[in-house]
């Protein structure tokens, strides 16, 4: 079971890793801004298609090893999977090596033919485009809180019936490994952290709608159309990934209080639906963020450009900008949004709960003790 | 409507606002009644401050293009709203004179100068008989 989980995640890395070049935006290559008329240099193409051949020859090889390893050798599942992470980990440390040379070679190949230095630079926006957006609205961010507070009423109306020992760890097959003592404050240890989670999720989804709505200058319909659609995409994986936690973790804490529900592999079904529903929302988003994907086939120099924010991004991976009013950006390099460490909201939305789960791990770690 | 902000320019960024909110109007690609995005949004879109935004809403509510409401935001006024004061007709003749004082000095003729404004007239309107 452990290893058809670490296979499957594997697998789905390893292609979104490999196309990468070919999902994010066209005018950023490698993390760097490259103005469209130059876009059909020959370089740019040779570094992607060696970046994905790369990636690919290196993931195929883990996979033999892994393959091999579990058909010839018959190893402790811990092992097994330890092994496993190794080999998720090696490609995506492969990968971000060969990112970061390539960032390096267009960065320097822009300077050094001084790509879009006499192109005037442009920030478009929609000032319509707010009216047609589509993002789930909040309540449906706050619904899952409402019953997660249930839950933890609930815990504690029937604490008496409740047994000695508190799971607080499931394995992958859906049998718990750790517990702890009953108390008050373990009984409600995993609705607790359910609830900083919704609040993350919340705290993101609503972040995303307060951030800009990117307009291409040069193809300023079509962006605005790709945003809108990406925000409600990114919207709905949210709150699907968001309910299906709350799914489990609500089963999870129910089990805690009736312990039949979960004897012998019974939650087992649950956890690879978990699993499904996350990886294939994902996989969806990323399918129809690539069908999205704005086309630059008109080579032709161009008169205005977007705001070259290349500055602003360190390494073409981290995005500091104190003068953005936006939380959230789309990532340079790679699938999904990164947030703006120039933006104090940014420590406010995962800087509280985060600080609130290391208290409540301490507090548990101390009350075991 | 789409604006297009130079952040390069030498003319501030407020100011490139309103100038465009205003053209968009005369365009008719903004109606009377319409609501403008709210400042934040329009902040985050644009990647600037929000006072900047604030700075050109307050600019043309002062100019009696838009009234802001607490609750519904900058709402664009109708023509019939807009009444044309005579100090407004004094304000557009005083913004107009160093342009064409420019024009007179570089040798622009009378004619040349009716012409151009004819011509700008016909642009903006060109939109409004076209929809």
């Amino acid at each position: 079971m452990v290893v058809t989980v670490l296979l499957s995640i594997y697998i789905v890395t390893v292609v979104i890793q490999m196309f990468i070049p070919y999902l994010v935006r066209e005018t950023s290559v490698f993390g760097v801004t490259v103005p469209e008329q130059n876009l059909g240099h020959p370089l740019l193409k040779k570094m992607k298609k060696q970046y994905t051949q790369v990636i690919g020859i290196v993931s195929i090889l883990l996979l033999i090893v892994m393959i091999c390893s579990m058909v010839l050798l018959t190893l402790d599942d811990a092992v097994q999977a330890l092994l496993f992470m190794s080999c998720l980990f090696g490609m995506l440390a492969v990968s971000m090596v060969i990112y970061g040379v390539n960032y390096r070679k267009v960065a320097t190949l822009k300077k050094r033919e001084q790509w879009g230095i006499h192109v005037k630079q442009v920030r478009a926006v929609d000032v319509t485009a707010r009216s047609r957006e589509e993002m789930l609205p909040w309540p449906f961010f706050a619904i899952p809180i409402s019953m997660t507070v249930f839950m933890i009423f609930f815990t504690l109306w029937h604490y008496d019936q409740m047994p000695q020992q508190i799971a607080t760890h499931w394995g992958p097959t859906g049998e718990a490994d750790a517990w702890q003592e009953k108390n008050y404050f373990t009984a409600i240890l995993l609705p607790l952290g359910m609830l900083i989670i919704q609040s993350i999720m919340w705290g993101t989804a609503d972040s995303i709608k307060r951030s800009a709505i990117k307009v291409a200058v040069n193809h300023k319909e079509a962006s605005v159309e790709e945003q809108l659609k990406t925000r409600k995409y990114i919207s709905w994986n949210t709150a699907v990934v968001s309910y299906a936690l709350t799914m489990l973790l609500t089963v999870l804490q129910l089990s805690n209080i009736y312990p039949s529900i979960a004897t012998g592999k019974r939650l087992l079904p649950l956890f690879v639906l978990f699993l499904i529903i996350v990886l294939g929302s994902m996989t969806i988003y990323v399918w129809k963020k690539r069908q999205l994907r704005v086309r630059y086939d008109n080579r032709a120099p161009v008169s205005v450009m977007d705001i070259d924010d290349d500055r602003y991004w360190k390494g073409g991976l981290i995005y500091i900008n104190r003068q953005d009013p936006s939380v959230f950006v789309e990532k340079r390099f790679g699938v999904g949004w990164t947030v703006n460490l120039g933006n104090p909201r940014v420590y406010v939305i995962y800087g509280i709960p985060l600080a609130l789960l290391i208290v409540i791990s301490l507090l548990a770690v101390f009350t075991y003790s | 409507m789409f604006i297009e902000i130079e952040p390069q320019s030498t003319v501030p960024i407020y100011e490139q606002l309103t100038r465009q909110i205003i053209e968009g109007i005369a365009r008719g690609d903004m109606q009377a009644g319409e609501t403008l995005p709210s400042v934040r949004s329009l902040a985050a879109d644009l990647g600037v401050n929000m006072h900047t935004v604030n700075k050109s809403y307050h600019e043309l509510e002062a100019k009696g293009i838009i009234f802001i409401r607490a609750k519904s935001g900058a709402v664009i006024r109708s023509a019939d709203e807009r009444v044309l004061t005579l100090e407004q007709l004094q304000q557009i003749e005083k913004n107009l004179k160093p342009v064409v004082a420019e024009g007179m000095v570089l040798g622009a003729t009378e004619k040349q100068i009716e012409d151009m404004m004819k011509k700008v007239f016909a642009d903006l309107q060109l939109r409004v008989e076209g929809v």
